[in-house]
């Protein structure tokens, strides 16, 4: 029997498979980690309570403006982009990849496992 | 001897001589690391350990106790520790190690090796389950262990996988106490507990400790999530630092706009500590970083008895009633700070909320405010 994190888990391990995408995690929206596929030096519970801040900075922003939904954050580091989608009532999901991504297959993939993930976690 | 785990120490005390424990793990959940930092305990106490390995190469077992920050390289020099290869010899392969179970099939074989090694406190049988993948029934195994029992302590580690309910039960039959280690599913995450289901030389009431292997760290005690909050300038951030053994905050102009975090290591207690911003424009964050909080430390400014109202709206809107509360009684060191007794006056808190001392800046009081925060911890 598999567990939800192994679950989940797996679907982080297909998004390791899309080439430039060099770690991932599905992050409670009070920022706890659910689960992390995160390379090894990355502090994965400290990125998951600062993706979380992010996430309901902007959401509040989103309210503020009165413009809707927030679809995705996405912030262009030097070294990388780093994705926050919603994934459903509960989580999100980030991903970091590498600066030369594609990021319209970057983002149909993360669309993709959002929907797993919201199947698995059961919101 | 000891486990090195806090909570399950302090409540089932010193383990006597000769018994056999049994290190039980629900599938998902390695309980390696969990024997080899109950072995760090031993050795660091100067107890002899032998480990046995019958899964994974002996070379797993040292990389494992490296990538949880523990050297037993040096138990091995000074002969403290052996490790008993029992897995070359199942799969077929050369092994380097000096003590080798030929053939991991014949229990006796086991016995053999071990006599090998003169004058042990502890063994270490990883594990119980992987010999039953081997040779289907635990007996022989179990017979071993109850025969060095008569000399020794016995940790025998098992994955419960879904072996026949009957055999389960027998095998925990033949301990003096089971340690079972599962996951429990919160409102998001998994968290995993250890429940002492036996404890044969005291009697005990039903408890579970919150653990988790931190790597490196180690076994610990674990919290995700101990929430620092309280009025502007309060001195939160200097809280969360001064009570982490490592922090960040995000900060414009020496205020918080997001969020602190900091990671707790104390005395065997971990936790990750996140500082909310105290300014209302932030509330609408505060409910996200408050969520599945399992204490609150409440930080006032000592000197300012207007802001306690917004104290208290803070512990409201972050739900913080009903978790244990520890109030930090921040800026003692100015001039005009309030008393304690005064403070708690002001604030009229539940009784049992205590209120600790604090200059956070300077670190002082930090201390007292993590024996009282682990103190209602364990509880």
């Amino acid at each position: 029997m598999e567990t939800k994190s192994e679950k989940l888990l797996a679907e982080l391990k297909k998004l390791a498979n899309v080439g430039s995408i060099e770690g991932s995690a599905v992050v409670a929206r009070n920022g706890l980690i659910i689960a992390s596929d995160m390379p090894r030096d990355v502090d994965e519970r400290r990125l998951g309570a600062m993706s979380a801040t992010m996430m309901g900075a902007v959401e509040t922003a989103a309210i503020t403006l009165n413009k809707g939904q927030i679809k995705r954050v996405t912030a262009e580091i030097e070294k990388a982009i780093f994705v926050a989608m919603g994934a459903g009532k509960k989580a999100i999901l980030v991903a970091s990849a590498s600066p030369d991504a594609n990021l319209g297959m970057l983002m149909v993939e993360m669309e993709e496992r959002v929907k797993s993930i919201m199947e698995i976690l059961g919101v | 001897m000891r486990t090195g785990i806090r909570i399950l120490d302090d409540k089932i005390g010193e383990i006597p001589g000769n018994v056999a424990i049994l290190l039980s793990t629900s599938p998902g959940i390695d309980p390696a690391p969990f024997g080899i930092n109950i072995m760090d305990a031993a050795l660091k106490n100067n107890l002899k350990c032998v480990y046995v390995v019958n899964n994974k190469p002996a070379s797993a077992v040292r990389r494992e106790a490296e990538t949880m920050g523990l050297d037993i390289g040096r138990y091995e020099k000074n002969k403290l520790l052996h490790i008993v290869d029992a897995f070359s010899g199942y799969i077929g392969i050369h092994s380097d190690e000096k003590y080798v179970v030929e053939n991991p099939f014949n229990p006796k074989n086991i016995l053999d090796e071990i006599k090998k090694i003169q004058k042990n406190d502890i063994l270490f049988m990883d594990s119980v389950s992987s010999y039953i993948d081997m040779k289907e029934s635990p007996k022989e195994l179990l017979q071993i262990i109850k025969t060095l029992k008569e000399k020794m302590t016995v940790v025998s580690l098992f994955s419960a996988w879904e072996y026949d309910p009957k055999i389960i039960k027998e095998i925990k039959a033949d301990f003096d106490a089971v340690l079972v280690i599962k996951p429990v599913e919160e409102v998001t995450i998994v968290r995993q507990f250890l429940f002492p289901e036996k404890i044969g030389w005291k009697k005990i009431e039903k408890f579970a400790v919150p653990v988790k292997v931190l790597k490196p760290g180690g076994v610990k005690v674990y919290f995700p999530k101990i929430l620092v909050t309280g009025p502007y300038n309060a001195g939160k951030s200097s809280t969360v630092k001064a009570l982490s053994s490592s922090a960040v905050s995000v900060d414009r102009m020496g205020t918080t706009v997001a969020l602190d975090h900091g990671y707790m290591d104390y005395k065997g207690f971990a936790a990750d500590i996140y500082g909310t911003p105290g300014q209302e424009t932030f509330d609408p964050i505060l409910q996200y970083l408050a969520d599945e909080a399992v204490a609150v430390i409440l930080v006032i400014d000592s000197t300012k008895p207007e802001t306690f109202i917004r104290a208290k709206e803070m512990l409201s809107k972050t739900k913080a009633y009903g978790l244990p509360i520890v109030v930090a009684a921040n800026k003692q060191d100015l001039s005009n700070a309030l008393s304690v007794d005064a403070i708690k006056k002001k604030l009229a808190l539940p009784k049992d909320v205590p209120v600790c001392p604090t200059v956070a800046i300077e670190k002082k009081g930090a201390e007292k405010l993590l024996d009282e925060l682990t103190e209602r911890l364990m509880r």
